[in-house]
């Protein structure tokens, strides 16, 4: 498994397209999420030349995992969408705090690996790592997602301090919730 | 006195902890059993997981997985591994526990709830078998 990053014109040629088809198959077809796609791929208003993208490919180029962070001072998916989550606090806005967004590690051409499951492969673990890792490079100190709660079971198996900002709500038929992910510094969850 | 702190966690201590009231929210099972549970015939692994509340604001959230246990013959939900939550536990001087000494604690709080039959009763009903 390979592992690149970076913004869309820093990423080797043809990935960021690559991912945006990832994500169309993982999302939409298979998860079935209400989100805005056109020619089988999914991109959003938070696709911005500023984002930074974390792809995981296997040999033959094959996208089998990917993740999107946002710095919080622009707008990000959970300061815009889903303030909520977060139990009454103000949404983040700070250069320490970054947003990780649409993870997934499904490897798509192996029929046996469930999109549910996705949450305890090495695939995921791995790229997790990857993504709190470059987010670390671009400044953050803390990472906050809105994921579904498997992602929160994943965190706390990999050892690192995460922890929920709320409770989770059902949307779109998935409990959903916002989670702290602390970089570097403070005690690892055994 | 509980806090929410800039930083996300609710901070209290436990004795302020063990006086709270937690309402069921949601359960469900883990994806790769997710179908009916009238199917579920044989000798096999189920799994999922439930996510409390509390009545306090600002509000305290606790999941935590579970397994089916029916080596009695009955059905028997048990937890498994540690529950996952937005609290550090602070102690009389208002210091943190940290998160793993918090988690210890909290098991002792999931441990005390009557969780089993509301949580069986949730999932029964939200993937009850249809023709």
């Amino acid at each position: 498994m390979d592992v690149a990053s970076g913004t869309q014109k820093g990423l080797p040629q043809r990935v960021y397209s690559k991912i945006s088809r990832y994500r169309y198959q993982v999302f939409v077809e298979r998860l079935g999420w209400q989100l805005p796609a056109r020619d089988g791929a999914e991109l959003d208003q938070f696709d911005r030349p500023d984002t930074v993208y974390v792809v995981a490919q296997d040999d033959e180029g094959s996208v089998i995992g990917c993740a999107r962070l946002l710095p919080t001072t622009r707008p990000y998916l959970l300061g815009e969408k889903f303030p909520y989550l977060l139990n009454g606090l103000p949404i983040p806005c700070s250069p320490d705090v970054w947003e990780l967004s649409r993870f997934a590690a499904v490897d798509l051409n192996r029929e046996a690996t469930s999109v549910g499951g996705q949450f305890s492969s090495p695939i995921a673990i791995k790229l997790l790592k990857e993504s709190i890792a470059c987010a670390a490079a671009y400044g953050a100190k803390r990472l906050i997602t809105v994921s579904p709660i498997g992602v929160e079971r994943l965190l706390r198996r990999a050892g690192f301090h995460a922890y929920r900002a709320g409770p989770p709500v059902v949307i779109d038929g998935y409990p959903i919730f916002a989670c702290w992910i602390e970089i570097g510094a403070g005690e690892q969850m055994s | 006195m509980i806090t929410l702190s800039n930083d996300g966690y609710v901070r209290l201590t436990f004795a302020c902890l063990q006086d709270i009231q937690f309402v069921h929210l949601l359960s469900g099972l883990d994806d790769d059993y997710s179908g009916s549970l009238q199917l579920v015939t044989e000798v096999c692994e189920v799994s999922g997981y439930t996510e409390w509340v509390s009545c306090s604001i600002p509000v305290i959230s606790i999941g935590w997985d579970w397994g089916l246990d029916v080596s009695d013959g009955r059905p028997c939900y048990v937890r498994v591994g540690s529950p996952r939550s937005n609290v550090m536990i602070i102690d009389p001087g208002q210091r943190d526990l940290g998160p793993i000494d918090s988690t210890r604690l909290l098991e002792a709080i999931v441990d005390s709830i009557d969780w089993q039959d509301e949580t069986a009763n949730f999932i029964s009903t939200r993937y009850a078998y249809t023709t």
